[in-house]
């Protein structure tokens, strides 16, 4: 095995770099249509594919050596209308371009990767897919994944559990229904398969895509209820820095019982970013540090991270990228309240001098080429480990050190002018070698192909992947090994007005984790006792939606609907194993269905204020019992106002979650006051004053310090007020 | 622009009006508990727990739990010193405990029995009804002694 796979990249590298191939050049100049300027770090990019070029000063770009044939380009620059051009490359020739780019007054017509693996603009994408930009980190003092995400419609974030469009309630974080990659390589712990989001890159993410919906059919397992990638800065021309720093306090809670000192809990943070490109060689790197005393007792968290990517252009059209992280984290083992009276206070018997420690890094090398104007191939090799450990003894003792091996070879072919296919094979290898779970290893070898026709304005994508998942203690050997097929098929229409119907239907499924199988762990008061026998869990996901671009009264709205209906089976839900202990199990517990709209709108009503409003109404039936699925809110909502006047930039936001209708009742065993929940409230601002290359913000997570709970025994953030510094240089 | 922005302070004044979770008003009902005459083999006394039960005569310890219709409190094993002191939270008003007993478990999980009543009858242990309109704190005294026979509801 091993040797086949030194041969395969042995023979992608030599083919791309050896075979000599008649070539053409292509240079051109970016402009904005409206002043004749010239658009200056401006992305021009082969449709399918990463690889490209950036325009520089001048508004200058120049990709040579590419081998002859007809592509299609993605010109795209922040603030502009995504431009997409056919061009024709001649052997020894260079094609001149004049490219004029519309300013945009609203968010329309990204670029996104995500959603078929490739670069294409997202009126193209069947699936609902939501983006958000990482300026807006900045303006809001956001720097975790977790809040970033609480901006999106559909999404909830609990902890370290990320549910979209309701496929998960609350496991702390084990199992997660959602994949998270890093520039399109997967990173879940190989132990618990869970998110872990000290260990993100946050200050080099340029752009977070989210697709809402199953993503097995191209992602495999895990993307049962959909896909987060985060897409890293590239390294420019243009030299790029920041540096950032937070300092912060949550106020004094309105209620004595639940002050836990005198002084203010303090929040410190200071993150840097450089990225640069050095003429074929780039640099991204980023460092961020970060001590959370917390606003509960026993709940403070101290986070490390370093990360450095870098990328060598052997020609315009193959490049290599190799990109490295370490980070190191301390973190109380808050796990729920003493009771609401004390609800910002472990149990009274919790040992306060236990902490849990852990480390994680990430390697990941990425070789990308295009052989012909019809074939472009990617090569991703990601390695990712996470130590855990916590200091008590006995049963009560956790450690794991889990390894996750991924590799994977995509190509992109155009079959002819109406037909292009992404194909590819998929090799996962999970080692766990954990007191709590045992000796463990589970592996995944995958293919997937999806074709993408084009008739006019329709672009139909249909394709599959086969996952065959073997864990070694279950399965023996590979013969044994469990395979599933994830079909999927979806359309795109442009219709009149600029405006996209969309529909997809697509399954996903996730085999149970390694912790959901072999867990054997006691903790707070909770024992978690293994189960071998987990089925696959799987979901079929459909929707119908609408995106529609309107201007009334020269006003440019930005309409999007959706209609989903999520079929889950065989959910893999912790449970108590009897009434009245608490000894829970993971077991193949329910059959679901998750029914709901999703609705955004968003403009720019004035060019000094505009405003958004996204809401998800769910129906989540547990169909085994007729009852709500646990965990899940019926009802959320986002609204966020903008207003800029001068210097000056004001963001408000105030989001709603309705009460979620059921929870673990034998909870009640355990954590006092376990049924106190109530409707969330929870309003963001932030006001921010730009100067030079400086900016200063003065920040409020949960301004009317609204009191909540969204997991059990466990008071939500209570007001946090943050001053933010914030230096950018982008020269 | 004006209307719009009359929507955003009305939405600021509606969230604003918004209480969300409270620390919760609560009775308290506690006391002593004093063990006397010989104790059982710890192999029979498995666990030990005051329950305070809405309902006379209860059904299981654990269905009543279950249900919301009892209340009990943490463990109160090991047993030191003979005797040890314990505290019920009652959240809710009006409340009435019929039945306020300190309870042994010395089997399986549903084999409990009673060892403590709260009772000012000596000879047939009546319950005492206690009934709670608003917070407060009550004091309550056990003495349990093992080895006598008390009636027992389950």
């Amino acid at each position: 095995m091993k040797l086949l796979y030194k041969f395969t990249v042995l023979l992608i590298i030599s083919s791309s770099l050896l075979i000599a191939k008649p070539k053409g050049g292509l240079r051109g100049t970016v402009v904005d249509v409206e002043t004749n300027l010239p658009v200056v770090s401006s992305t021009v990019r082969i449709e399918g594919t990463s690889i490209g070029s950036f325009t520089n000063r001048e508004g200058k770009f120049e990709l040579k050596s590419i081998p002859i044939g007809k592509y299609n380009l993605l010109i795209s620059a922040v603030g502009y209308e995504t431009q997409k051009i056919d061009v024709l490359i001649r052997e020894n020739r260079d094609t001149t371009l004049e490219i004029g780019l519309r300013p945009k007054i609203l968010v329309a017509g990204e670029v996104v990767i995500t959603a078929n693996k490739k670069v294409q603009t997202v009126q193209e994408v069947p699936i609902s897919l939501s983006i958000i930009k990482g300026n807006i980190f900045n303006d809001k003092s956001i720097v975790t994944i977790d809040k970033a995400l609480k901006y999106i419609p559909a999404i909830e974030v609990n902890n370290d559990n990320i549910s979209i469009r309701g496929s998960s309630g609350f496991a702390f974080g084990i199992g997660s229904r959602a994949i998270l990659l890093i520039d399109g390589i997967p990173v879940l712990s190989a132990d618990n398969g869970d998110i872990k989001s000290d260990a993100i890159p946050f200050p080099l993410i340029e752009q977070i895509e989210v697709i809402k919906g199953a993503g097995s059919a191209l992602y495999g397992a895990s993307a049962l209820g959909g896909v987060i990638n985060l897409i890293t800065r590239e390294p420019k021309e243009k030299m790029y820095l920041s540096a950032t720093s937070n300092l912060g306090v949550y106020t004094k809670p309105k209620y004595k019982s639940w002050h836990i000192s005198d002084d203010l809990q303090q929040l410190r943070q200071v993150n840097f970013a450089y990225s640069q490109r050095f003429g074929k060689f780039g640099v991204s790197s980023s460092a961020s540090y970060s001590k959370d005393e917390g606003y509960r007792l026993y709940n403070q968290e101290e986070h490390s991270m370093f990360y450095l990517k870098t990328n060598y252009n052997f020609n315009d059209f193959t490049i290599l990228n190799l990109s490295g992280q370490f980070s190191r984290s301390y973190r109380d083992d808050w796990v729920y309240w003493n009771s609401l009276d004390s609800a910002t206070r472990p149990p009274t018997s919790t040992n306060l001098d236990n902490q849990i420690s852990s480390n994680k890094y990430f390697f990941a090398a990425e070789f990308r080429s295009i052989i012909s104007s019809n074939h472009f191939f990617t090569f991703k090799n990601g390695f990712y480990q996470t130590e855990l450990r916590n200091e008590l003894t006995g049963s009560e003792y956790r450690q794991s050190t889990a390894q996750s091996i991924n590799s994977e070879i995509q190509f992109n072919s155009k079959i002819n002018e109406l037909i292009n296919l992404t194909y590819g094979l998929n090799f996962i290898n999970n080692n766990v070698k954990a007191k709590i779970y045992g000796n463990q290893n589970q592996k995944y070898i995958s293919a997937y192909s999806q074709a993408e026709n084009r008739f006019g304005d329709l672009v139909i994508t249909y394709g599959g992947r086969f996952d065959a998942e073997q864990t070694d203690s279950i399965h023996k050997d590979f013969s044994k090994a469990k395979v599933e097929f994830s079909p999927k098929a979806g359309l795109a229409y442009r219709t009149a007005f600029n405006s996209t119907v969309r529909a997809s239907i697509g399954k996903g499924f996730r085999p149970a984790s390694i912790a959901e199988r072999f867990a054997s762990v006691a903790f707070q008061g909770f024992e978690v006792v293994p189960n071998t026998k987990l089925k696959n869990e799987k979901s079929i996901s459909m929707e119908v939606g609408y995106n529609l671009p309107l201007i009334i009264n020269s006003v440019p709205i930005i309409l999007d609907c959706s209609i989903y209906n999520n079929e889950l089976y065989n959910l893999i839900e912790p449970k108590f194993i009897t009434n009245s202990s608490p000894k829970i199990q993971f077991v193949n517990t329910t059959r679901a269905r998750v029914t709901g709209i999703d609705f955004d709108a968003k403009s720019m009503i004035t060019n000094y204020f505009g405003t958004e409003l996204a809401f998800n109404v769910m129906n989540p039936i547990d169909l085994d019992n007729n009852k709500k699925l646990k965990y899940r809110s019926v009802f959320s909502s986002i609204i966020r106002f903008i207003f800029l006047f001068d210097n000056f930039e004001l963001n408000a936001d105030y989001r709603y979650k309705s009460k979620t209708e059921r929870v673990d009742d034998e909870l009640r065993f355990q954590i006092k006051n376990f049924d106190a929940r109530v409707p969330v409230h929870l309003v963001d601002a932030s006001l921010k004053y730009k100067f030079s290359d400086f900016s200063i913000a003065l920040s409020s997570y949960n301004l009317l310090d609204y009191y909540y709970t969204e997991v059990p025994g466990n008071l939500g953030k209570t007001r946090q007020i943050v001053l933010s510094v914030n230096y950018v240089a982008n020269r | 622009m004006k209307k719009l922005i009359n929507l955003i302070l009305l939405i600021f004044l509606l969230v604003s009006c918004q209480e969300g979770l409270a620390p919760i008003e609560k009775a308290i009902i506690k006391g002593k508990i004093t063990f006397v005459g010989a104790l059982p083999p710890d192999s029979l006394i498995k666990d030990l727990r005051v329950v305070a039960f809405n309902n006379y005569p209860p059904r299981d310890i654990v269905s009543e739990v279950l249900t919301g219709n009892a209340i009990f409190t943490e463990s109160l094993l090991p047993i030191k010193n003979q005797e040890c002191n314990y505290f019920i939270e009652i959240d809710k008003f009006p409340s009435t405990i019929a039945y306020l007993v300190v309870a042994r478990q010395y089997g399986t999980l549903f084999e409990w029995d009673v060892v403590g009543i709260y009772s000012n009858d000596t000879v047939n242990y009546v319950p005492e009804k206690i009934v709670l309109s608003k917070p407060a704190t009550i004091n309550i005294d056990f003495v349990v002694d093992f080895n006598k026979k008390l009636p027992q509801p389950f």
